[in-house]
């Protein structure tokens, strides 16, 4: 990224047409600022992580020991569904969305986003989707308990009758995601500052660009294949039903269509933040920034080509099996070559590691070592052995929760003080990083272990051998869950009191958006900067 | 890195974790060997590059921190080393491809196989057919109720264990023929390293040598419904005249059934059977009281079924009833057992409709 | 067509994840977008052949 030099004539707010916001509730419901709705989209997501993580915390309090105590493996398996479909379309995504609200107008030096109304439409569809989720858990034969990936025929001809509750649920959220990825490619395409070409953007920006065509390309199959399952559910079709002609395995071809880049959808913007944050607390320029744009771009064209990777065990044909796993150990290349920018970027600069810092080593670190499992999970005839174990858990947890929502709460503490104008508590800040961390390790990495010994996934009880390493895990998902209440306690405070903070916040950060003052006012660049 | 990679190599040689029970099973075929290799071989390949990667990255840490009046460098590429680190992964991966590929084509290579069985998945049981010879079980999970509830100690096999296992020859080839007769199913034993989807409507194969006798355990590892974790498989390897004999046992034991079936039975008798039948096979959805769950599956207690006309009542346990969890039984159970848990069904939990039914009167 | 051909060379690049600040700031300033779109979907389909090429010269082996 080249320097950006700034020439910013307009950071009062003099223009009479300008206010500030609205009072009472109608400021929230019928708000088209940018910085209101990313301020809603990462409140909602937190919540929904909240409630998420509860989820996980009855899986877990289940299997601490074996034997069954707390839950019927019903209500189990309603919780591994809803944990999973709550995490994935209610904590990250919407969080990643509410990110790039609040910065990408203000990284582009935008006034706003390019379509005010509907990203308020957008967000307010999203909590009623997740109503309309979370209330099937009290519906008569309870919550979709298919899993989050939903196969076919459980989820249609054996599912609960939640499933079409389920299914408008989903086209929701789909519809939301579609609008908010327009209104962002609306936005980066042609609001940007006078001088802010394509390739001054930070990273964060790009990433997000590239995100918002996956979005708009894989959202309308997931709604598809939603729509299938409504139609074999209620309108005597058989798409995936054999014994009408048709096939339960279409359902997982269409599935993982949508799936294999919704995953790069959860990873490129933690991608973004890691690169605007690694820099700035390294005080060095993002090693091969260009490298890094180009190879973005590539890996989500490639994404859609590595799909059926996740379906080794289904009995493709050999010459199938051989193709993806051919396909997706290349495209594994340039995905982990990201990994040594970051180093490189590291090396001969000039460290300190404040909060934001530290969770952004622990992503580098931690996603690291599930992109090493899932090198390993490439390996077809190797994945005859991993697949639907814990090994799978652990792995696309390392990917998640130290890799997305790490990065999430990097950005988070990175920003902060440019939303509230508060500096950030470093003590409480690091207090909640290192008992994550330490609880994030404790919680998914035995599951590797219990994985390679042979233990499945989504089982409420299991044989006495994985006792251990499932008592272990347990604590550790307990310290983790438990230390979010310090991540909470830390907002709050931050939002109420603490040390005025400079518009420029941490030393090194470069950007449109520490030019402005700290809080960043209602309205910024109303004027736009001049970016040479 | 080359040397890295020398390094690894050699730990190859090293004995695997097993013991420690962290690692996978190293397993009893040669095909579950060459699996058992190639994770080894790739995790090593990981932890080389974790260790190059994660070497500079901690240096840089300790080295060049701003406390320790780090100041920082000004450059930001260079193609060169971006190329080497891009093309090193690439050459280490394309040499991992090779045996991964020439592994996965003989577990393809079903051919030639000297016993076929078809497998079949049940929600939540599997069924076992020798299409050679006249032999056809379920295999339920045998761990008693007591246990998973907590009110009894947990034996050593705990969960992992059947009332019929899978018998297969050792030292001959044995093709699978895998399917399911709801929803999709997959049938995992670590030990062989197979692991095969079983999908309603459609047959997958795959294929095992065992040379050595011995019991091997595994589990359904696709999620199938409520039961999916209490479904296990256990596959026993009996030497070729062990087995043979084996073979010859389930035949005799066939025809003392099909005798069994003509007989006349007291209520008594049937009422003591069908419990035992009733516990094993519908209590897992209507509950052991026959309560059943409200929204799910109904209740036994004063259904409409179970206390209306009988030949209704058998017809339900026999076929089944299509677009719900009510499978057809006809195929599970005997013609004795399904009068029995009928019979049962009519007379008890909370039921007293007085009639019962005889084995001879079942038509399956 | 010198255009076509960088637009190409800048796309497979981008699939091995490398390109230089020289080649970038030229391609963003001379470059065309419509062409770097086809490019990359003509690669893509590159990959795709080649991969299955690939394959099927491996499984002539079986």
């Amino acid at each position: 990224m080249a320097t950006v030099d700034v020439d910013l004539p307009h950071v009062k707010d003099d223009d009479p047409h300008h206010h500030g916001p609205a009072k009472g509730l109608g400021r929230w419901l019928f708000t088209t600022n940018h910085k209101d709705i990313g301020s809603m989209y990462l409140i909602f997501s937190l919540c929904m992580f909240m409630i998420g993580g509860i989820m996980a915390l009855i899986i877990r309090a289940e299997l601490f020991q074996p034997g069954l105590q707390l839950v019927e493996p019903n209500f189990f398996n309603q919780m591994t569904t809803m944990h999973g479909l709550i995490m994935v379309f209610g904590a990250v995504m919407p969080a990643f969305v509410g990110l790039a609200n609040w910065m990408i107008p203000m990284q582009i030096g935008a006034p706003d986003m390019a379509l005010p109304r509907m990203n308020n439409w957008s967000f307010w569809i999203l909590p009623f989707a997740f109503l309309i989720l979370l209330s099937s858990l009290f519906m008569p034969g309870g919550a979709p308990n298919f899993g989050w990936t939903f196969y076919a025929p459980l989820s249609t001809t054996y599912a609960p009758e939640s499933v079409t509750f389920f299914i408008f649920g989903v086209h929701i959220m789909g519809a939301s995601s579609i609008m908010g990825a327009i209104n962002i490619i609306a936005t980066i395409l042609n609001m940007r500052a006078p001088g802010m070409t394509l390739m001054k953007m930070p990273m964060f920006t790009w990433t997000w660009l590239i995100t918002a065509f996956l979005l708009i390309a894989v959202m309308p199959v997931l709604a598809g294949v939603v729509t299938m399952m409504l139609m074999d559910i209620h309108f005597g079709t058989s798409f995936f039903n054999a014994a009408g002609g048709g096939d339960p395995v279409l359902f997982q071809h269409v599935f993982w269509f949508f799936g294999h880049p919704e995953v790069y959808i959860m990873i490129l913007p933690a991608f973004g933040i890691i690169s605007e944050i690694i820099p700035t607390f390294a005080r060095k320029r993002l090693f091969g920034y260009s490298s890094m744009v180009y190879a973005v771009a590539s890996i989500a064209l490639l994404s859609f080509v590595v799909w059926a990777h996740h379906m080794f065990t289904v009995g493709m044909p050999l010459v199938g099996e051989v193709f993806f796993m051919f396909a997706t150990m290349l495209i594994a290349v340039p995905t982990g070559v990201k990994v040594f920018n970051w180093v490189a970027t590291m090396f001969r600069g000039s460290m300190t590691f404040e909060t934001p810092m530290l969770f952004a080593l622990a992503f580098v670190v931690l996603f690291t070592i599930g992109g090493f499992s899932g090198l390993m999970l490439a390996i077809a005839p190797a994945d005859f052995q991993y697949h639907d174990t814990y090994f799978v858990v652990a792995h696309f947890h390392y990917v998640l929760v130290p890799g997305a929502i790490f990065s999430i709460m990097a950005a988070a503490y990175y920003w902060l003080p440019k939303w509230t104008g508060h500096q950030l508590n470093e003590t409480m800040g690091k207090l909640h990083f290192w008992l994550s961390f330490v609880g994030v390790n404790i919680t998914f990495f035995p599951m590797h272990f219990v994985g390679l010994a042979g233990m499945p996934r989504r089982i409420p009880d299991y044989a006495l051998q994985f006792a251990d390493f499932n008592s272990m895990a347990s604590v550790g998902a307990f310290i983790f869950g438990f230390s979010q209440l310090v991540f909470i306690y830390n907002i709050i405070q931050n939002v109420r009191v603490g040390e005025k903070a400079t518009a420029q916040v941490w030393e090194g950060a470069h950007g449109l958006e520490w030019t402005v003052p700290s809080p960043a006012p209602y309205h910024t660049f109303s004027t736009p900067p001049k970016v040479d | 890195m080359t040397k890295a990679i020398t390094l690894a190599l050699s730990l190859l040689a090293m004995p695997a974790w097993a013991d420690w029970q962290v690692n996978m099973n190293e397993g009893v075929t040669a095909i579950s060997r060459e699996v058992f290799d190639l994770h080894m071989l790739i995790f090593w390949i990981c932890v080389a590059i974790g260790i190059a990667v994660f070497g500079v990255m901690f240096y840089s840490i300790f080295k060049f921190r701003k406390s320790k009046g780090a100041v920082a460098e000004h450059w930001h590429e260079n193609t060169t080393v971006e190329v080497l680190w891009t093309v090193i992964p690439f050459v280490i991966l394309i040499g991992m491809a090779v045996p991964a590929t020439a592994t996965l084509m003989d577990m393809y290579d079903t051919s030639e196989a000297d016993v076929d069985i078809q497998i079949t998945g049940y929600q939540w049981k599997w069924r076992y057919q020798y299409l050679d010879e006249d032999i056809d079980f379920f295999s339920n999970l045998s761990t008693p109720r007591e246990e998973i509830m907590n009110a009894q100690a947990k034996n050593a096999n705990y969960l992992l264990e059947v009332d019929n296992p899978l018998v297969i020859p050792a030292n001959k080839k044995v093709r699978f023929l895998i399917t399911a007769n709801d929803v999709i199913h997959s049938w995992w034993v670590p030990h062989f390293a197979v692991k095969k989807d079983a999908i309603p409507g459609f047959i997958n194969e795959s294929w095992v040598k065992v040379e050595e006798p011995g019991v091997y355990r595994g589990q359904c590892t696709e999620l199938c419904g409520k039961d999916h974790g209490f479904m296990p498989v256990v596959v026993e390897v009996k030497s070729e005249e062990d087995y043979a004999k084996w073979v010859a046992d389930q035949k005799a034991m066939k025809l003392a059934m099909a005798g069994e079936a003509s007989k006349q039975f007291s209520m008594d008798e049937l009422l003591a059977k069908g419990e035992g039948v009733y516990q094993a096979a519908c209590a897992g959805c209507h509950q052991l009281n026959g309560q059943g769950v409200p929204g799910a599956f109904p209740a036994i207690t004063g259904s409409s079924i179970a206390t209306g006309s009988i030949d209704g009542h058998i017809d339900i346990v026999v076929n089944g009833k299509a677009g719900t969890a009510m499978q057809a039984f006809k195929e599970q159970l005997s013609a004795v057992d399904i009068a029995a848990v009928v019979t049962y069904q009519r007379n008890a939990l909370g039921n007293s409709v007085g009639d019962m039914v005889q084995p001879s009167a079942i038509q399956k | 067509m010198k255009d076509w051909l960088r637009a190409f060379a800048s796309v497979f690049a981008a699939f091995l994840g490398v390109q230089s600040e020289e080649n970038r700031e030229r391609d963003f300033q001379q470059g065309r977008f419509s062409v770097f779109v086809v490019a990359g979907i003509t690669l893509t389909l590159g990959f795709l052949l080649t991969v299955y090429v690939l394959v099927q010269v491996v499984m002539s082996f079986v």
